[in-house]
């Protein structure tokens, strides 16, 4: 409160200027970001439950070729991958560096193209596989054009983010930042990696998984971990329960990772000898993991009254959950004696759902919800329609990965069976399948509210609810 | 590409990769990233929103649990989950 | 850091003949080796912050090259690699491990030479034993493209030894630049006369016999004596003396004292270096140069231990050539070296130190070094300073005396006194006003107030005609006050008790005595009691008078030398360090810094001066006595946690070792027991948090 009692004193506070104007530098280019994500999260969820029904409806849709389960599976992957997940992700990562760096986003201009190129991309990829021209290696199936696009969208946001962080006003470097710097420098260089015309047959499908498995650790799981860092403890109000240990984590983490990827072929024509370091590899990553899981736990234990108000805490707490169960199921999956069981079945599928859904997703939900009412400076209309968003997906989710767990677990033991038909391992999985189509509906009404809410706060719609005092401010600094 | 020379430009990889780690990690510790560690678990909060103070309260749950319980209806947007 | 030219920039140790060469914040520095001037260089820090960095540094890129290292040979332990997989893989683990050795071995192995050519074993032998004796015999196997390699057991036992260390390190409190700050005490400026002109001179060019004016409230900038003037001066910080020191003409007076009440005008005899105040950051320095590392238990229990090891392995080697030919002899014999080496030795001492001084923290004492507890578990010798240790430094109010034939009453005597003490600046004046406060007095208005330095005051007070004094004996006759048989009486009596007498009277007859003694601390009797019980024999050394240094070592019924300068303080100890056993020592001023540097361990109080807190080993935070039994208790359990701690991981050991000499050990099991005996450190260290330590 300034002397005069005017409670609108900006310079009596210099932080807030600091983070307000942050906030505001971002809000076009993560808006973007976002609202295109949502796009894609619409389409590709429509995708996913498409492909779902034609496991218990295989003639439903049949005559349309775009249509058919060997283009719809994935299309529904790539505008999951790229289009929901990457696009909320970049979005997230953009926010968290200016926040964490206290400084306004620099090279902005370079944002916008990367919204565009990346929608672009994303698009041309998905037209060519409904159209059939796809080119066969899961996570890699767009055309190296919509590949390149995407590449070069990448590689915008990845300078902006560097030339940011190289204008920081902090000394110390937050450890969702290293997270998010270690992703946005080595992302590009793999996918590119990845997508180069010199490979062919074995080799090809080694790259491919090599790839694929570094998607995940180093461009999703980072940010989501970033996520999960910076907002759990910023919304309960609390540090980090052991901020040296989760150091340790992102160390550790980058010392193993990079073996991982192989295990994907465990059984496959691969060096013996490269498949099991890449399963020793996949075990030790439960190090890093641990140490991730004890801080996030015992940072949110004694405050679980906290999820009663805020979406964020609770989608973010229950996707940094699953990001524990995940990497402890994945770990022990690389185990070859578990593999030949879990392989080519269900299974597969339940555990990248686990942790694509149950963990990336979730915690982008979570970041959406708290960024959003700081970019458009309104708040959340329908608080009502948030909770039923969220139990709708938990459950949902839950459903999901239950179903293909059991599901895989008996197909797989099913087709170990030398006696036994291989029909028998498919007829034992329909009701599992069945379930996981309700699954998807379930989903798919929880992302329509979502979508609906993003909507209203877009064209700030719907009842006006009243922010918390500090985020007035905001509007006194920039109307 | 033959599978031999794909490894090697595997390895290749792991080793640049390592090699930025190692530099990165000595960066780290020369600009004292490693010191002082707890300040750097506070570094999240400022004088608006310090340590101690939600940030977050979208579903407008109320202060106190008394307040709740008295009310005969419930507030326009509260509710019991 | 001393920068001295004789010395390493980094580390503090002596330079060899050829120093290395580098820059340091701009200006040429010199190194005693590459090591420390690499350091240097990564790290930018000096003293034991970079020390602890630089080891940090070190540790995060060895474990690193390490953790890789243990990948790829678990990778062998559950699904063993073919032959020529195997081979090329043995060079890769050489390639990755030989950094680790380089990284974390060459500073332990200097340490080990070090120890060798000075004829003693210690811990870093053993370990050097082990680690690079894993190491060759494994780049051996490798080049040679056939036997078993241990380059895990070599770079995990390295990485873990190094933890270990750098817990140690961590651990350490800052140090700062003591003894600058006791140089601060003397004041910056002083005001000189030259030829009748006052002037004000920085302190550095003052010259021997200068004539200096000091007014109250300053710090004497030189010794010297008093040509003009009287006052009232606070020696405590150098001296310890309770009292203030009355000053006249022909008085010594010291740099660093504080001038209280008086304009005095002195002629300096000492400046610069020659000063008390200068002699005493010798001393301090001297103390600090001179100790000596006590040898620590590991290192004891390993000089005992590595003999039997080496000629276990030499056995090992003869036997087993005279069995099965050179080859396997070669391989027993080196793996009986290697697995006598766990990676639980280097944890058990600093596992439990660790958890102990983390312990300690929480109940508000600082202990600067591990090596510090393990002297404290053999301390058997406690020396306490009075004033301000085992006292609060303050007088307090503790007798009233009224003469009966008076006719006033004890809160009369008070009221009057402790309003005219009201503006007092003087200890004792203030004294009897906080006691006057507590008894709820109502102060009555004063007319006239004035100070005779190092005298007394008078005054005119409320409705009393008369003027009223409160001073020393001298003061009353010198005002004509008529000392009574009953004032004179008591008088002895409270002199004797130690106490120092104040009269007050007025109407030419001196009405009240006031006796101020010394306010002990709480739990300072419960704290000599404990310590007794502990076995522990205590001594109080002061530089306060013979009385009151009986008054209070009379009530805790312990021995005391009393009038102690700073350097017999420091004969004192020097004297008991002789006997056996460790001798530590308690205190909080600046007059006791060089004592606590001297002792075997020096215990600073939280009321103390920041010199004395970081030149002590340990600093207690507030001042609660009693946690001084408390951690000698803490440090015995630490002992014995570590004493549990290596017999369980010799016992480990032992059966390696056994099956080694049979030639049945596997890598597994080397591998097992390392892992086992680790984890049984680690846990039973933990348990030191938990521990009960009575009081």
């Amino acid at each position: 409160m300034s002397p005069d009692g005017n409670p609108f004193n900006i310079d009596e506070s210099p932080e807030l200027s600091a983070r307000v104007l942050s906030d505001i530098s971002v809000s076009g280019p993560v808006l973007a970001f976002f609202t295109s994500a949502v796009v894609w999260l619409l389409i590709g969820t429509v995708f996913g439950l498409t492909a779902s029904l034609k496991f218990n409806f295989p003639d439903w849709l049949a005559s349309l070729p775009a249509l058919t389960f060997g283009r719809v599976r994935p299309a529904h992957l790539n505008t999951i991958m790229y289009g929901w997940i990457s696009l909320a992700s970049a979005g997230c990562s953009i926010w968290l560096t200016v926040r964490l760096c206290r400084v306004e986003v620099r090279w902005r201009k370079l944002l916008y193209p990367s919204v565009f190129f990346w929608n672009l991309g994303v698009l041309y990829g998905t037209i060519a596989i409904l159209i059939g021209d796809n080119r066969g290696l899961e996570w890699l199936e767009f055309p190296r054009g919509a590949a390149l696009l995407i590449a070069v969208a990448f590689v915008c946001l990845s300078l902006s983010i560097l030339r940011t962080f190289h204008a920081r006003q902090v000394k110390h470097i937050y450890v969702s930042l290293w997270y998010i710097l270690a992703s946005v420098v080595w992302f590009p260089i793999l996918y590119v990696i990845a997508n180069l015309p010199f490979y062919s047959g074995v080799t090809q499908a080694a790259v491919n998984w090599w790839f694929a498995h570094n998607a995940i650790t180093v461009w999703f799981t980072p940010i989501g971990l970033a996520a999960a860092y910076y907002f759990i403890p910023k919304v309960i109000g609390r540090p980090i329960y052991s901020y040296y240990l989760s150091l340790l984590g992102f160390w550790s983490f980058a010392l193993f990772y990079n073996w991982n990827g192989i295990h994907h072929l465990v059984g496959g024509p691969l060096p013996t000898w490269l498949i099991s370091v890449s399963i020793v590899a996949s075990v030790l990553m439960f190090i890093p993991v641990t140490t991730v899981a004890i801080n996030h736990h015992l940072t949110t234990v004694g405050h679980f009254g906290k999820l009663r108000y805020s979406p964020t805490l609770r989608f973010v707490v229950f996707g940094a959950m699953c990001y524990t169960a995940v990497s402890f199921q994945g770990s022990i999956e690389a185990l070859r004696s578990f593999n030949e069981i879990s392989h080519f079945t269900h299974y597969t599928i339940g555990h990248a759902h686990l942790g694509m859904y149950a963990f990336a997703t979730m915690i982008l939900f979570g970041a959406i919800y708290y960024t959003m009412p700081r970019l458009v400076k309104w708040e959340w209309p329908y608080p009502i329609l948030i909770k039923y968003h969220f139990w709708l997906v938990a459950f949902g989710i839950a459903l999901y990965v239950g179903s293909m767990t059991v599901g895989g677990i008996l197909q797989g033991l099913y087709m170990n069976e030398a006696s036994r038909p291989f029909i028998e391992s498919v007829e034992v999985t329909k009701p599992y399948l069945l379930a996981r189509s309700g699954a998807g509906v379930l989903i798919l009404i929880g992302h329509l509210i979502f979508i609906y809410l993003f909507c209203l706060m877009i064209l700030r719609r719907g009842p006006e609810r009243k922010a918390p005092p500090w985020r007035e401010k905001m509007e006194v600094v920039a109307p | 590409m033959s599978l031999p020379l794909a490894g090697l430009i595997l390895i290749l990889i792991a080793l640049i990769g390592g090699t930025m780690a190692m530099v990165a990690f000595i960066w780290a510790v020369r600009t004292k990233q490693f010191k002082d560690l707890n300040a750097g678990a506070y570094i999240i909060f400022d004088e608006e929103e310090p340590v101690g103070k939600m940030t977050d309260n979208t579903f407008g749950f109320p202060e106190s649990e008394k307040s709740n319980k008295n009310k005969k209806g419930r507030g326009e947007y509260e509710s019991r989950w | 850091m001393n920068h001295s030219k004789d010395s390493c920039y980094q580390c503090g140790l002596p330079l060899p003949r050829k120093p290395f060469l580098g820059k340091a914040l701009g200006k040429d520095a010199s190194y005693c080796c590459y090591g420390c001037l690499l350091a240097h260089e990564i790290t930018g820090e000096k003293g034991e912050e970079g020390e602890a960095m630089w080891i940090f540094a070190r540790l995060g890129l060895s474990a690193f090259f390490a953790m890789n290292v243990m990948m790829l040979s678990y990778t062998d332990y559950f699904y063993p690699f073919e032959k020529n997989v195997s081979l090329v893989i043995n060079y890769i683990m050489f390639a990755l491990a030989t950094p680790v050795m380089f990284l974390l071995g060459t500073p332990i192995l200097r340490n080990s030479i070090r120890g060798i050519s000075k004829l003693t074993l210690n811990m870093d032998t053993l370990i050097v034993l082990g680690t690079f004796s894993a190491y060759v015999l494994s780049a051996i196997s490798t080049f040679r493209a056939q036997g078993k390699v241990y380059f895990d057991t070599a770079s995990m036992l390295l990485v873990i030894v190094t933890v270990g260390r750098f817990l140690e390190a961590g651990a350490k409190a800052r140090t700062s630049e003591s003894i600058k700050e006791l140089l601060e005490l003397s004041p910056k400026q002083a005001t000189v006369i030259r030829d009748g002109v006052e002037e004000v001179v920085l302190v550095e060019f003052l010259k021997k016999g200068e004539i200096i004016k000091i007014i109250p409230g300053e710090n004497f900038p030189a010794d010297g004596e008093v040509i003009e003037g009287e006052s009232s001066v606070d020696e405590s910080m150098l001296t310890g003396e309770s009292k203030t020191v009355f000053k006249e003409k022909g008085s010594m007076v010291f740099a660093g004292t504080v001038n209280l009440d008086g304009r005095l005008i002195f002629k300096a005899t000492n400046v610069g270096e020659e000063m008390v105040l200068s002699r005493l950051c010798s001393l301090l320095e001297e103390a600090r140069k001179s100790r000596a590392p006590i040898e620590r238990f590991a290192d004891r229990v390993s000089s005992f231990f590595i003999p039997l090891t080496v000629i276990a392995s030499v056995v090992t080697l003869i036997v087993w050539n005279f069995k099965s030919g050179i080859d396997t002899a070669l391989l027993n014999s080196l793996s009986v070296l290697l697995i006598s080496c766990p990676c639980a030795l280097g944890l058990a001492t600093p596992m439990a130190i660790w958890v102990s001084l983390g312990r300690a923290a929480k109940e508000g004492i600082l202990i600067r070094t591990g090596e510090t507890l393990e002297k404290l578990s053999h301390i058997n010798k406690i020396l306490f300073d009075k004033t301000g240790t085992l006292t609060k430094g303050n007088m307090e109010l503790t007798s009233i005396f009224v003469d009966s034939d008076s006719g006033i009453s004890e809160s009369e005597l008070i009221s009057i006194s402790a309003s005219l003490e009201a503006n007092s600046e003087h200890p004792l004046g203030k004294s009897l006003v906080e006691f006057a406060n507590k008894r709820g007095y109502v102060p009555l208005p004063i007319y006239q107030f004035y100070v005779s330095p190092g005298m007394g005051v008078r005054g005119k007070i409320g409705e009393l005609g008369d003027t009223v004094f409160i001073g020393s004996r001298g003061f009353m006759e010198k005002n004509g006050l008529e000392f009574t048989k009953n004032i004179l009486e008591e008088k002895t009596k409270e002199e004797s008790r130690g106490k120092t007498v104040v009269f007050c009277g007025w109407g030419k007859k001196v009405k009240g005595i006031l006796g101020f003694s010394e306010e002990l601390r709480e739990g300072a009797g419960d704290t000599i009691s404990n310590l007794k019980d502990l076995g522990v024999e205590i001594f109080i050394i002061t530089g306060d008078n013979k009385y009151a240094s009986e008054a209070i070592s009379k009530g805790l019924g312990v021995e005391a030398k009393s009038e102690l300068l700073p350097e017999d303080k420091v004969c004192v100890i020097k004297a008991l360090k002789k006997t056996k056993g460790l001798t530590a020592m308690v205190g909080d001023g600046i007059n006791d810094a060089p004592a606590l540097a001297s002792a075997d361990v020096g215990i600073a109080l939280g009321c103390g001066v920041d010199i004395t807190r970081e030149s002590a080993d340990v600093s207690l935070l507030g001042n609660d006595l009693k946690k001084i039994p408390w951690v000698l208790q803490l440090a015995k359990k630490t002992r014995m946690k570590i004493k549990e701690n290596l017999f369980w991981a010799f016992f480990y050991n032992t059966i390696g070792i056994g099956f080694a000499i049979s030639g049945t050990l596997k890598p597994v099991i080397a591998a097992l027991a390392m892992i086992l005996s680790s984890l049984f450190v680690l846990g039973n260290s933990l348990r030191l948090q938990k521990l009960k330590i009575n009081n």
